[in-house]
């Protein structure tokens, strides 16, 4: 059957693009397969519905990558209802579970760390409820919730997850090199959450050496690790060679995204950061609006990953002199996270604290340090 | 059987299914069904390079009165 033979092909070519990290490519790939699969006119068999459940997986995994996050939301909840159509073979429910999973991620990307919670928790009782072994899935929805308490401030809750998903990573007879360096990935930058430098930078060391072995150095996972690395050795004081790993992995983010994607803005509030310790405030405010811009733009504008960003830029603003902007910043980032990260959330922390050190300087009790540091 | 195994198609949309699952789950680890042996025993592997997320690291500054 030609159609059979185009559709295989489409979206065999669509996992090759998207193993290279050329996400928009694979997009064009797996929308052919979709039309294919929707034009075939079978697509109404239970059967069927289940494939093309399979291909809109895919579709909205990189509609994800590439930041359409409203896309990849209604990409996948059509996939989660074609799903349900299927039958309760162990493939069907690892199709409904690798849907969920990434359905949730759309959801903690966007900053809807709840929802995503909701459907993680839902999706790992189901996936603990199959014979084992454990089906990959379950893995990556554990991961999954770990990124997103990481997100909430749940620390301790993260690191068991992910010892969980490093349990069951050994246990795979499968290559998992990559699931391995995604973890070691996640260890580093739950370390770097917590303010243990020193603790994160082998696992981002680890990670960065098993995806350059595995994917090579222009690969977009690998310039997330090298970034990811960067922040790690920024906070540990080694600024230069931080910023040249961020330039790196600002080039590959650039070619494989375009230029307004949210891994472009959290480079931006890096690299502006190291501009900032060195007193280039110029370059620095210029780069974190870029940031904020981004930020606003793709995850919108009360997404607490905008906090960051808009504490820093205070901190620039209140060098300048410019006490009412750096208040209305600070503040802005507060109404932001309080409610939807842990009251001990070390971002909130940062926040509180240096607005309280704005309003003590605006009362006149300490003189305003220059510089930051 | 199912209920629209006398269908016509309904061979090829069982295989395509498990074909198109085998390819779209974790590749290699899948136990897949006879069908989908059939239908994916000759296709390529995606990798599973961005099955698991990953976080990210912003660097956020503390006032120097703060540290």
């Amino acid at each position: 059957m030609e159609t059979e033979q185009d559709l295989v092909q489409a979206l065999t070519e669509a996992a090759r693009l998207r193993s290279e990290g050329n996400y928009s490519a694979a997009l064009e790939h797996a929308v052919q397969a979709r039309l294919l699969l929707t034009e075939s006119g079978t697509a109404t068999e239970a059967d069927t519905a289940e494939a093309l459940a399979g291909v809109l997986l895919m579709e909205g995994g990189l509609r994800r990558h590439l930041g359409d996050l409203a896309q990849a939301a209604r990409t996948l909840n059509e996939a989660l209802t074609l799903s349900e159509q299927g039958g309760a073979t162990t493939e069907g429910v690892r199709l409904r579970l690798a849907i969920q999973g990434e359905l949730a991620a759309v959801h903690r990307t966007g900053g809807d760390y709840e929802q995503a919670e909701r459907l993680l928790r839902s999706a790992i009782a189901r996936a603990k409820q199959l014979p084992t072994p454990a089906p990959p899935e379950l893995a990556n929805l554990l991961n999954e919730l770990a990124v997103t308490c990481k997100h909430t401030g749940h620390f301790t809750e993260a690191e068991q997850l992910y010892h969980q998903v490093l349990a069951l990573l050994e246990r795979a007879l499968s290559s998992y090199r990559l699931d391995l360096a995604a973890v070691h990935h996640n260890l580093g930058g739950l370390a770097h959450a917590r303010g243990d430098f020193a603790a994160a930078e082998p696992h981002a060391r680890r990670s960065l050496a098993l995806s350059e072995h595995a994917l090579g150095a222009d690969h977009p996972v690998t310039a997330a690790d090298r970034a990811a690395l960067a922040a790690i050795l920024d906070a540990l004081g080694r600024h230069d060679e931080a910023e040249t790993l961020l330039l790196q992995a600002l080039e590959v983010f650039t070619r494989v995204y375009g230029d307004d994607h949210y891994e472009i803005a959290g480079t931006c509030n890096n690299l502006a950061a190291i501009a900032y310790r060195r007193g280039e405030l110029a370059r620095a405010e210029q780069l974190y609006r870029r940031s904020l811009a981004i930020k606003e733009q793709t995850l919108g504008t009360l997404h607490p990953e905008l906090a960051p960003t808009l504490n820093n830029l205070a901190l620039l603003k209140e060098d300048q002199g410019d006490r009412p902007e750096a208040a209305a910043l600070y503040q802005r980032a507060l109404a932001i996270l309080e409610g939807s990260v842990s009251p001990d959330h070390p971002v909130l922390a940062a926040c509180r604290a240096n607005h309280a050190a704005l309003l003590g300087a605006q009362r006149g009790q300490r003189p305003v340090w220059p510089g930051g540091g | 059987m199912s209920a629209h195994d006398h269908q016509p198609g309904a061979q090829t949309g069982r295989r395509l299914t498990a074909g198109l699952l085998t390819l779209l789950l974790a590749a290699g680890a899948a136990a897949a069904t006879a069908g989908a042996a059939d239908a994916a025993a000759a296709k390529p592997k995606p990798d599973r390079s961005d099955r698991l997320s990953l976080n990210h690291n912003e660097t956020v500054l503390l006032h120097a009165w703060t540290r």
